[in-house]
């Protein structure tokens, strides 16, 4: 017997516009295109892998005011999931409103009759693929920010348990999301037990957990982004495809469906040796689809922050986008390079050697020789 | 760099011909308008003026230079050698400007910008320089010190650096320029930036920031401030849309609680409100049918019974006017019979009246003055009477012989007879009088007048009796009885008036009588009280049928103008029975009440609230979905979490730029001692210098200089110090062409160069001129120098390669 498959996939952000960093038109737009150009890389997925049912456990848009033509193309989308239903919950950042349908009134509109079940309320819902009732107990979310969390109520809920009784819900998770202030529904590892069903369904962390590839028999499960967003999203977006076993064992598989890779990463660098293993290491990235943000730092000879300078030169060149920050890249400005560049009592060296005798000087002693330098042209 | 040779074709006005220079000393010689001033700007042209210029700036620059005979170029070229190595530079301006430098190993640089840089580094010094110290004009000598203070940047800096470098090698770099680097590197990061207190100067922050010389700090200050602003904004934001949504879920779940009521019972309300018009209607129907029936019933015996009562009334008025005249008869009577009783007593005390009248009148009438009269008279008597009783006399007389005679005393006039031996013994008041025939004796009190007292006394009794007589009384004790009764006679004739009157009025007694005489026969009837009772009785039976047949009358009057008829009312009694029963079938097809509900007034009532409530916390949901609506309008361009990044890298930019303002401000200041150090020694050779100059130049006229940095400001001589502006236009050129050669020679120091002059000796008179000649050859044995002049007699002094235009 077909064990039932879902594909689960959250924080699609649709409507995302990418104004916060210096993006050019054209990249900001291949960005915000990409949202959609992902979402039908999930719907595929799906549908290759034979998903009974495509679960979107929150954020699929990124606000409450995107526009109807971004509801209505992204409905076109799901529309073309081939399985029993699409599932989606209301996140926090596209939470449901009583009484302010303009959203999800116009994406229950747009989805085809009968398709979507949209869990807005906090209350079960069954489907059935064929004779099999899932049951989802959803957690919604009513507005950008909550301290308390929207399962609570599930706990009491009898369940029937012959159903493969899912939770889907929105929020951090302690232990796995940052959310110092507790304002993003938090919940604890103890509160997805207590709730009784068989497994949850999460949204809201930008961090796929499980970490693996694979993972079996967890009780949470949460995708990542379908195609990261951002500097703080260091993958290359996933869904999980979930398979229940009989026994409601659940296996699931991670699998990519961003285009897209946001890397960021702090290196120091001491020499050409270490510049030359962060060149082999950008060279393994996609420059026409990563985004690139360097933080370096370190002390480096005059011809290793040449090379250096060459490098960033043909980063910048390179890819899509490069943020390369270097201002902690300092001139390896010791008493040896003073003395063999300057003369003895010299005003240059004098002024060099008041710097390099306090190692927290360094910044002072790097601007000082460029100053130096920059007078001698 | 020195100067082999430099060709105008075209430039101004100048000849086609290249003029050429040897080491040393050239003089160029020339008359006024020669062309001299303008070898001098194609020189400068062609040493610091680009080739790609504007339109604008060839007009201002270039265009004096566009020689009148036509054509729209200039063009220099030079030949020049710097460190025995030769170039040829050619610069054309114009519609098609061109630089070409050919180098000494035969490469050629034509990119204008690699000209420009090769030629700036074979000049070894910029332009201000060669303006102010190498190239001069004479006009412009006397302004020399002005000028070099004016501009000091590049030139004097420049020669600061140099002098410094004697005593301080730089490494080859310009510390003056290091200076200004870590000067601008500073200003640039602290411009605007208060360092104390860690913000924007004069507290312009974020919301009035500074627009011009914002520093870097300051800029990554005001970035991370917006950013600041735009988050806290994002926050408000998103904390306001959280808020309305709140509302907006309670609202909506508000608004669904009540229109879940409503619509579970709104047909039950519909049914409890239509079961009570019905019921109200069939009450209506309960009420109006019977009265309409009564009303049907009623209808012809009221229009009969109104006719009955209205015969009835009239009867009833007849009656009324028969015991009415009745009434006035009996009253007549009545009126009669008390007349005649009430003559009958008026006869009465009529003739009591006049009894009393009579006797009245056989009463004397004394008046009360008249009694007072006659008591005061006996009073004014007794009182005599006492006053003469007082002069009481005895008398004795004894007759010796019988006589007669007449006694008057007191108490009357008598006669007396007295017989012989007889005796009479008389007492009196007063006085007496014995009168006889043949005598008279009177006596009197010798005390008071007795005679006056008994005549007074006699007049007062003479007068009392006459009163007496008057009122025919006694005394006045009588008269005071009769006064009385008179007083009580009249009284009782005044009551018997009264009493007649009280019982004739104002008429008279006779006319009362006589209206009694006319009186006619009135037979009496029933008496008034049973005549009045009847009258009452008919009065109030005749005004209760009347109003009986008011209000019958009225009623049939309604009836009419509602139903005009029976038959129609007959009709409408038709109508509303079957009305009725619609009514009660309608009523029977309501759906009952729910259960538990009793009172189904307070249950629609409450349904109504209930739907009220409704609609208002609908109404509110539309405002509050408007008003959120126009709220989203100010939606920031980026979300929170974008917001929430940049803030982060703005912030650490922000930090970074204070890490590396400190830094340059603390390399400045390093630099800056260090600088310290030797400023003192630095200026020294040069002052050396030019006072060793204007010594010879002045001819040991002033000897000393007060220098301010690098140039002179005051000149000395017999120990006293002269400002610029005191002294003569010669000593000032003097003093220029000192600090020109001693500059020059400083700047030149170690290179090739040369000095250009216009007519230096100009100004001076002879002695002078022969001291700067030879100062002039000094220097031009040892560099390069031009001189211009348009004196043959100063070429031939100064000797040299002579150059004539």
């Amino acid at each position: 017997m077909k064990p039932l498959r879902i594909a689960h996939t959250a924080d699609n952000h649709i409507g995302l516009r990418f104004n916060g960093r210096p993006y050019t038109e054209d990249l900001r737009k291949r960005l915000v295109e990409e949202r959609y150009l992902a979402a039908e890389r999930v719907v595929e997925t799906a549908n290759s892998r034979g998903a009974d049912l495509l679960v979107i456990a929150g954020d699929l848009f990124e606000n409450t005011r995107v526009p109807a033509k971004a509801i209505i193309r992204t409905a076109e989308i799901l529309n073309g999931f081939t399985g029993v239903n699409v599932i989606v919950l209301p996140g926090n950042h596209d939470f449901y409103e009583q009484g302010n349908e303009t959203l999800w009134g116009r994406f229950c509109d747009a989805m085809k009759e009968n398709f979507l079940v949209l869990l807005s309320k906090p209350e079960p819902v069954s489907v059935f693929i064929g004779e099999a009732e899932v049951a989802f107990y959803p957690g919604p979310c009513r507005s950008k920010h909550s301290p308390t969390n929207s399962i609570g109520w599930i706990e009491e809920k009898p369940k029937n348990p012959d159903a493969i009784n899912v939770g889907v819900a929105h929020g951090s998770v302690s232990g796995v999301s940052p959310d110092m202030d507790e304002k993003y529904y938090p919940m604890t590892p103890e509160n997805l037990r207590k709730a009784g069903v068989d497994f949850w369904l999460l949204g809201h962390t930008h961090l796929r957990y499980p970490g693996e590839q694979r993972a079996e028999g967890s009780l949470f499960y949460i995708p990542s982004t379908h195609t990261p967003d951002g500097f703080d999203c260091d993958h290359e977006g996933y869904i999980w495809c979930l398979d229940v076993l009989p026994g409601k064992k659940v296996v699931a598989e991670s699998i990519r469906t961003g285009a897209f890779r946001f890397y960021e990463r702090k290196r120091s660098v001491d020499s050409v040796a270490s510049i030359e293993d962060l060149k082999r290491e950008i060279s393994m990235l996609e420059p026409g689809t990563t985004l690139l943000k360097l933080v370096l730092d370190g002390r480096l000879s005059e011809e290793a922050i040449d090379h250096l300078h060459e490098i960033i030169g043909e980063i910048g060149q390179q890819f899509c986008y490069a943020e390369v920050y270097h201002e902690n890249v300092a001139l390896n400005i010791n008493r040896e390079y003073i003395d063999a560049n300057f003369s003895r009592d010299s005003l240059p060296h004098r002024l060099l050697s008041a710097f390099a005798e306090q190692p927290e000087d360094n910044l002072v002693l790097q601007l000082a020789h460029d100053m130096i330098r920059e007078a001698r042209q | 760099m020195i100067l082999r040779q430099v060709r105008l074709h075209p430039f101004g006005g100048a000849t086609d011909r290249p003029v050429a220079f040897a080491p040393g000393l050239n003089v160029v010689l020339g008359p006024n308008e020669a062309g001299k001033s303008t070898l001098v700007n194609a020189l400068r042209s062609v040493l610091f003026r680009s080739t790609q210029l504007t339109a604008t700036r060839f007009r201002s620059e270039m265009q004096a230079y566009v020689p009148v005979t036509g054509g729209d170029t200039v063009r220099v070229t030079l030949l020049f050698a710097v460190d025995g190595q030769e170039y040829s530079l050619e610069k054309c301006w114009g519609a098609s400007g061109s630089s070409r430098l050919r180098l000494p190993g035969g490469g050629e640089l034509t990119a204008p910008e690699r000209v420009e840089k090769e030629l700036a580094g074979l000049l070894h010094t910029g332009e201000g320089t060669y303006n102010y110290v190498l190239i001069t004009y004479q006009t412009h000598l006397a302004g020399t010190v002005n000028e070099l203070r004016k501009n000091p940047l590049e030139s004097t800096e420049a020669l600061t650096s140099l002098l410094q470098r004697s005593i301080f090698q730089s490494d080859g770099i310009s510390i003056e320029r290091l200076r200004m680097l870590a000067r601008q590197r500073e200003d640039e990061y602290f411009s605007k930036w208060d360092r104390g207190r860690g913000a924007p100067e004069e507290g312009r922050d974020f919301d009035k920031p500074w627009i011009n010389k914002v520093g870097r700090i300051l800029k990554c200050y005001y970035d991370l401030r917006g950013t600041e602003h735009a988050y806290r904004e994002a926050v408000v934001y998103e904390t306001t849309i959280d808020e309305f949504a709140v509302r907006t879920n309670g609202l909506k779940q508000e608004a669904e609680t009540e229109a879940a009521y409503v619509n579970t019972h709104a047909r039950f309300v519909a049914d409890a409100r239509r079961r009570s018009e019905l019921e109200i209607r069939l009450q209506k129907f309960k009420e109006d049918i019977p009265r309409l029936r009564d009303i049907q019933q009623q209808w012809p015996r009221s229009e009969e019974h109104v006719k009955r009562l209205h015969d009835e009334v009239i009867s009833l008025r007849e009656q009324y006017k028969e015991l009415l005249a009745e009434q006035r008869q009996t009253e007549a009577y009545l009126n009669q019979q008390t007349l005649r009783e009430t003559f009958a007593r008026a006869e009465r005390e009529h003739e009591r009246l006049v009894e009393e009248e009579r006797r009245l009148s056989e009463i004397k009438n004394i008046r009360e003055p008249d009694v007072k009269s006659l008591r005061d008279v006996e009073t004014t008597i007794r009182n005599l009477q006492i006053k003469v009783e007082s002069q009481k006399l005895a008398l004795r007389i004894e007759a010796k012989n019988s006589f007669e005679a007449r006694l008057k005393t007191s108490a009357g006039d008598q006669r007396v007879r007295v017989e012989a031996g007889e005796s009479i013994n008389e007492t009196t008041k007063g006085a007496f009088e014995l009168l006889h025939a043949d005598w008279a004796v009177a006596v009197r009190s010798a005390t008071d007048d007795a005679v006056a007292l008994q005549r007074a006394l006699e007049a007062q009794t003479a007068r009392h009796a006459e009163l007496c007589r008057n009122l025919v009384v006694a005394n006045a004790e009588e008269a005071g009885l009769l006064q009385r009764s008179y007083e009580e006679q009249r009284t009782r004739v005044e009551k018997a008036r009264s009493a007649l009157q009280a019982l004739t009025g104002k008429e008279s007694y006779q006319a009362m009588e006589q209206r009694v005489a006319d009186l006619g026969t009135v037979v009496p009837g029933r008496s008034v009280s049973v005549i009045s009772e009847l009258m009452k009785q008919v009065t109030a039976k005749g005004e209760n049928r009347s109003r009986d047949e008011k209000e019958l009358q009225g009623k049939c009057d309604e009836w009419v103008e509602r139903y005009m008829d029976p038959d129609h009312l007959l009709d409408l009694l038709l109508r509303h029975k079957q009305d009725a029963a619609e009514a009660e079938q309608q009523v029977r097809a309501l759906a009952p009440l729910p259960e538990g509900v009793k009172d189904a007034t307070a249950y629609v009532a409450d349904f109504d609230r209930r739907k009220e409530m409704l609609a208002t916390k609908k109404e509110e949901l539309n405002q509050l979905l408007l008003e959120r609506a126009t709220f989203e309008k100010n939606e920031p361009d980026e979300s929170l979490e974008e917001l929430e990044d940049r803030l982060r890298d703005q912030r650490a930019r922000f930090e970074c730029a204070l890490a590396e303002g400190e830094s340059y401000a603390r390399i400045h200041q390093e630099l800056e001692r260090l600088v310290e150090t030797l400023d003192a020694k630095a200026y020294k050779p040069l002052q050396d210098r030019f006072e060793s100059l204007v010594d010879q130049l002045t001819l040991h006229r002033y000897e000393g200089l007060q220098m301010e940095g690098p140039l002179p400001v005051k000149m000395k001589a017999n120990d006293r110090a002269f400002t610029l502006n005191m002294l003569s236009q010669g000593t000032l050129d003097v003093l220029a062409l000192a600090v020109r050669i001693g500059m020059a020679e400083y700047y030149l120091d170690g290179n090739d160069g040369f000095i250009l002059m216009d007519d230096p000796l100009v100004n001076l008179d002879p002695e002078r001129q022969h001291a700067a000649v030879a100062c002039l050859q000094e220097f031009a044995r040892r560099k390069q120098a031009i001189i211009l002049t348009c004196h043959p007699s100063h070429a031939e002094s100064l000797g040299g390669n002579l150059i004539r235009l």
